[in-house]
């Protein structure tokens, strides 16, 4: 399976076509700032004199090959198929190499970044408890009331970032508590029936 | 169990069938009951018969204050019985009376007195769905197992009149991560079963 | 014998093997009782073996059996060689030694009622062990099920499921009616309020969920005003435990709540319908005319539902409302004006009618004045013998005033003494009757804590009744130890006849080891003698042979004697050991030893046709 890109990105990743190895790389380390920290435009501005180009062409590229990275990413290319695109766009064996090395060392995090990126619902953390009885109240001075209260820790995850969300604080008494455990049990066990397997391996 | 001086007081027309016929007696002790259970039946004051309506009036609240009050103590019958008959002159057939009603009503009002309290939100129920994700907007091939979790905890509004709400905690997991939260589960339920054997 | 056969019986029975009554020695024992009873003793001393209960039917399976029930004996230090045989093929002796052992073993009650839980603590953990297990074992139903989320059993009991009927614990004020008031009586204001506007405490709060709540603050705030007020008077040491500044609090709002509640409560029923006329004109009676009031209450129809008139209607209303108001407005005027008024003169009235006994008193005063004056000016004329006259008056006068004095003094001294004794005894009553009141009270809390232990002590007994009930009734045991006793008494007396025995074995003994000395040396003195005399004399020579003859004879004797004694020694262990062999019923063992391994045969027969078969059957198959 080959990239296709749009026009206006293929010209905007044209320049490099044309330079030399060593700039190419220094787009590469620039493109891995701009993943980082996101764009800078005094390093534009600088390479855009020794280029001899105007920023915006530079900062264009920059961005250009982030996307390409991401869109290589999302499609899940392998090396094969990676290569062969450099090629048809135009890059050098020696660029492609580059390219190549470049793709597959940043392959990992990307994914990863792009694997949380799609929901805004919170995900689990952390599940802290504690088994109290309620021995008296201002209400009713003698009883035993058996309670597990509980402290659910959520997280909100925007990428690689996780933002710490609520903290929730329940309670529930035994036989909740049982049919709770039991409940998400079944979840669990359902992740490894013969019907989740066989879908999983029919849908790759 | 201590009574104060006003409820002391206006338990005396009680305590013996001069004051307040045996017929009264048993009917204010039904209304106290079913209002103590929040039982939608009242019945009014005035179904009483012609009594002197002050002393109804103190009879009413110090039968509802000894009967929350026993109640809230889990005082024995006989205590109740022998406190009512030597501190407040209570003849022997009205304290019995009195006493059955307690006895009988005594778990009832318990559970009633249990109420009243602030507690956190209550699980009560837990619902899942397992998704298998095919392909999100940013990316082609996610293939991954997923889980919504909606868990529902029973609380009561402040602002609605503390009334009856369910919430609806809804959080997604992965495999591992609801493995982690069903393992915590787990410990509890075990640490729960072990304190029940001894 | 006898007896530890009982004790053993009665043991086994104890730990439930149920054996018939007829059987009373270990001889009367089946194989399969002694088997049942081995293993149910050996359940209780090692619970996790879990062998089967009875023999089973297979000849090999019994053997197996017998086999793990001899290794767990073992394992358990059983002394003595045991196999398969010992319970299978039981002999008296051997079974009987083997369940002195095992139930030497089992363990002792005592033990177990240690373990019972005693303290405070042990006994929540236990309350909370069983409240757990109810709830586990509840099978799960959604919340919906629940009645104000609170589970119901079938034996009473509940228990919450779910939080969304819980309420806080806020309250409001009450106020109850104070029916009788020991120390001052209930103003006619008051009981007429009670009466007629106060209302039941049920429709004094706000919310039906505060109705509990306010009770029990009601209850409580009054006790511990009364508790603070009965505390600061005695001394200030008791009164450190209740923080200083809540009581404040609380007392501040308790009179605020007592100040406010009037007021309040007319305004709760100033809502309620009718009665707010009722109540208005109640109100206004006290300050206004009639008049007002009836515009008053036009104000308030009309106020109450202005949407349910017609437009035209509310128009010509409202005119008229105009007037009225106007009329209103006048009318109010001129009673502010009237009260004005009013309030002047009053004020003016109270002055005079303050004024007024001073006034009185001054004139009283100058009518007195004027009276002596007159008098003196009427004596005047006549003065010496007046004044003589007057003098003898003063006098006599002063000698009345003396012994007036004398008199006054007489009858004052015993009134004073009669009044300083009745104080005494007025103070001794006072502070006889406070020790008698001190007293009652003392024997009134005595009473109840009498009561109270009386409840604790009879909770107690009937506890220990029905404890006493469920130990079985072990009337043996003192019997048993009684026997015991006697056995060990009759064991004793055997003991000394045994001594006696051997102490006249042993001087037989000696007795004959004497004789024998004795023939010896008077044998040898005689054969001395003899031999002497032998070489003179023939005679002597024949005696002295028939003597060496004799000799030897009787020595033979002797050990004929002795030899026989030994037989008949050997023939009673003979005899011995022939009833210990017949004690084995070696005989029925090995009957049933041959029967068994006929049996088993015949299993293994049947099985080995059995295999032949299905062989068979399976070439058939595969052919």
């Amino acid at each position: 399976m080959l990239l296709i890109l749009q026009d206006d990105h293929k010209q905007h990743i044209n320049i490099l076509v044309t330079q030399s190895e060593q700039v190419l790389q220094d787009f590469c380390k620039l493109s891995l700032e701009y993943l980082k920290r996101g764009p800078n435009p005094k390093l534009y501005q600088s390479a855009a004199q020794k280029l001899n180009v105007q920023p915006e062409v530079i900062r264009n590229a920059v961005e250009g090959l982030v996307h390409l990275l991401i869109r290589s990413c999302k499609q899940k290319l392998n090396d094969l198929d990676f290569r062969d695109s450099m090629l048809t766009l135009g890059f050098s064996e020696a660029h492609q190499e580059i390219l190549s090395a470049f793709f597959e060392n940043k392959k990992e995090e990307i994914l990863n970044v792009l694997n949380n990126y799609s929901h805004d619902l919170p995900h689990f953390k952390d599940l802290e408890w504690r088994f109290e009885v309620q021995l008296a109240s201002r209400s009713l001075q003698h009883q035993i009331t058996p309670l597990i209260t509980m402290k659910l820790s959520l997280e909100n995850r925007r990428g690689s970032v996780a933002i710490p969300g609520e903290q929730l604080v329940l309670q529930t008494d035994p036989t909740n508590l049982v049919h709770l455990t039991q409940v998400l049990e079944e979840a669990l066990l359902e992740a490894r029936s013969q019907h989740t397997r066989r879908f999983q391996r029919y849908i790759k | 169990m201590n009574l104060s001086d006003d409820i002391s007081q206006g338990l005396k027309p009680l305590g013996n069938s001069s004051a307040i016929n045996d017929e009264c007696f048993m009917k204010l002790l039904d209304m106290c009951v079913s209002v103590i259970l929040e039982s939608e039946e009242t019945r009014r004051l005035s179904q009483l018969g012609n009594m002197k309506l002050d002393v109804l009036k103190a009879a009413y609240a110090s039968l509802l204050s000894v009967l929350i009050e026993a109640a809230r103590h889990n005082v024995d019958s006989e205590v109740l019985s022998s406190m009512l008959a030597q501190d407040h002159n209570f003849s022997s057939s009205r304290a019995e009376k009195l006493v059955k009603c307690y006895v009988e009503n005594r778990t009832k009002l318990q559970a009633s007195l249990s109420h009243i309290g602030k507690h956190p939100p209550h699980i009560v129920d837990a619902n899942w769905t397992l998704d298998y994700c095919i392909k999100d907007s940013s990316l082609d091939h996610v293939g991954k197992l997923q889980y919504l979790i909606q868990i529902q905890a029973e609380t009561c509004d402040e602002s609605m009149d503390f009334k009856k709400i369910t919430k609806k905690i809804k959080f997604v997991c992965t495999v591992e991560e609801l493995q982690d939260f069903v393992s915590k589960l787990k410990d509890a339920v075990k640490h729960v079963e072990r304190l029940a054997v001894v | 014998m006898e007896e530890v056969d009982n004790i053993i019986i009665h043991s086994l029975r104890k730990i439930g093997c149920d054996i018939e009554d007829e059987i009373d020695s270990l001889k009367l024992f089946s194989p399969e009782l002694v088997v049942q009873a081995a293993v149910k003793c050996l359940d209780i001393i090692q619970p996790q073996l879990g062998l089967p209960h009875s023999l089973p039917p297979s000849m090999s399976a019994r053997f197996r059996l017998g086999a793990s029930l001899a290794q767990a004996c073992v394992d358990l230090g059983y002394p003595g060689e045991m196999g398969y045989q010992t319970f299978l093929y039981s002999n008296e002796a051997d079974v009987r030694r083997v369940f002195m052992f095992l139930i030497e073993k089992l363990p002792k009650e005592a033990e177990k009622s240690i373990i019972e839980p005693a303290g405070r603590t042990e006994i929540l953990v236990k309350q909370i062990g069983e409240v757990l297990k109810k709830q586990l074992q509840s099978p799960w139903l959604p919340s919906y099920c629940w009645r104000r989320g609170v589970r119901w059993r079938e034996d009473g009991s509940w228990s919450r499921e779910g939080c969304g009927h819980h309420q806080p614990f806020s309250s409001c004020d009450l106020n109850i009616p104070k029916t009788v008031n020991l120390k001052n009586d209930v103003s006619q204001a008051w009981c007429e309020y009670y009466v007629r506007y106060l209302p039941l405490v049920t429709d004094q709060v706000a919310n039906r969920r505060q109705l509990v709540p306010s009770l029990i603050n009601f209850n409580e705030k009054s006790i511990a005003l009364k508790e603070r007020l009965s505390l600061s008077v005695p001394s200030e040491s008791i009164c450190i435990k209740i923080p200083q500044r809540l009581l404040t609090c609380l007392v501040q709002d308790v009179e605020k709540s007592s100040q406010l509640d009037f007021s309040q409560q007319l305004m709760y029923v100033n809502d309620s319908g009718e009665k707010s006329k009722l109540n208005q004109s109640a109100l206004s009676d006290k300050f206004q005319n009639s008049q007002v009031t009836t515009a008053v209450q036009n104000l308030d129809d009309i106020r109450t539902d202005p949407t349910s008139v017609a437009l035209m209607k509310q128009k010509q209303e409202e005119e008229q409302l105009e007037k009225t108001r106007e009329e209103v407005e006048n009318f109010v005027e001129v009673t502010k004006e009237t009260l004005l008024s009013v309030k002047k003169l009053s004020a003016k009235l109270a002055q005079l009618n303050e004024d007024l006994p001073g006034e009185e008193k001054a004139l009283k005063e100058l009518e007195e004045r004027y009276a002596v004056k007159k008098r003196t000016y009427d004596l005047l004329p006549d003065a010496e013998a007046n004044l003589s006259k007057l003098q003898s008056m003063v006098e006599s006068s002063a000698q009345k005033l003396v012994s007036l004095a004398a008199q006054w003094e007489k009858h004052r001294a015993p009134l004073l003494e009669q009044y300083r004794g009745a104080k005494e005894r007025n103070s001794n009553k006072a502070s006889e009757s406070q020790k008698q009141a001190d007293a009652v009270r003392a024997l009134k809390e005595k009473a109840r804590e009498l009561s109270d232990e009386i409840r604790c002590k009879e909770q107690l007994h009937s506890q220990l009744v029905a404890e006493y009930e469920s130990i079985s009734k072990d009337t043996k045991r003192s019997a048993y130890t009684r026997r015991i006793m006697e056995i060990i008494g009759n064991i004793r007396k055997q003991k000394e006849e045994i001594d006696k025995v051997i102490n006249d074995t042993r001087e037989l003994q000696k007795e004959i080891n004497n004789l024998t000395g004795r023939l010896d040396r008077s044998f040898t003195d005689a054969d001395e003698r003899i031999f002497r005399d032998a070489k003179k004399d023939e005679v002597a020579r024949r005696a002295y042979k028939l003597l060496a003859t004799l000799h030897s004879d009787c020595s033979e004797l002797v050990q004929m004697v002795e030899e026989t004694g030994a037989t008949v020694r050997e023939i009673r262990d003979l005899e011995e050991q022939i009833e210990i062999e017949s004690a084995k019923n070696v005989g029925a063992n090995l009957e049933r030893v041959s029967a068994d391994l006929k049996q088993m045969k015949q299993e293994n027969a049947a099985l080995t046709a059995q295999l032949k078969s299905k062989l068979q059957s399976n070439n058939v198959k595969t052919v």
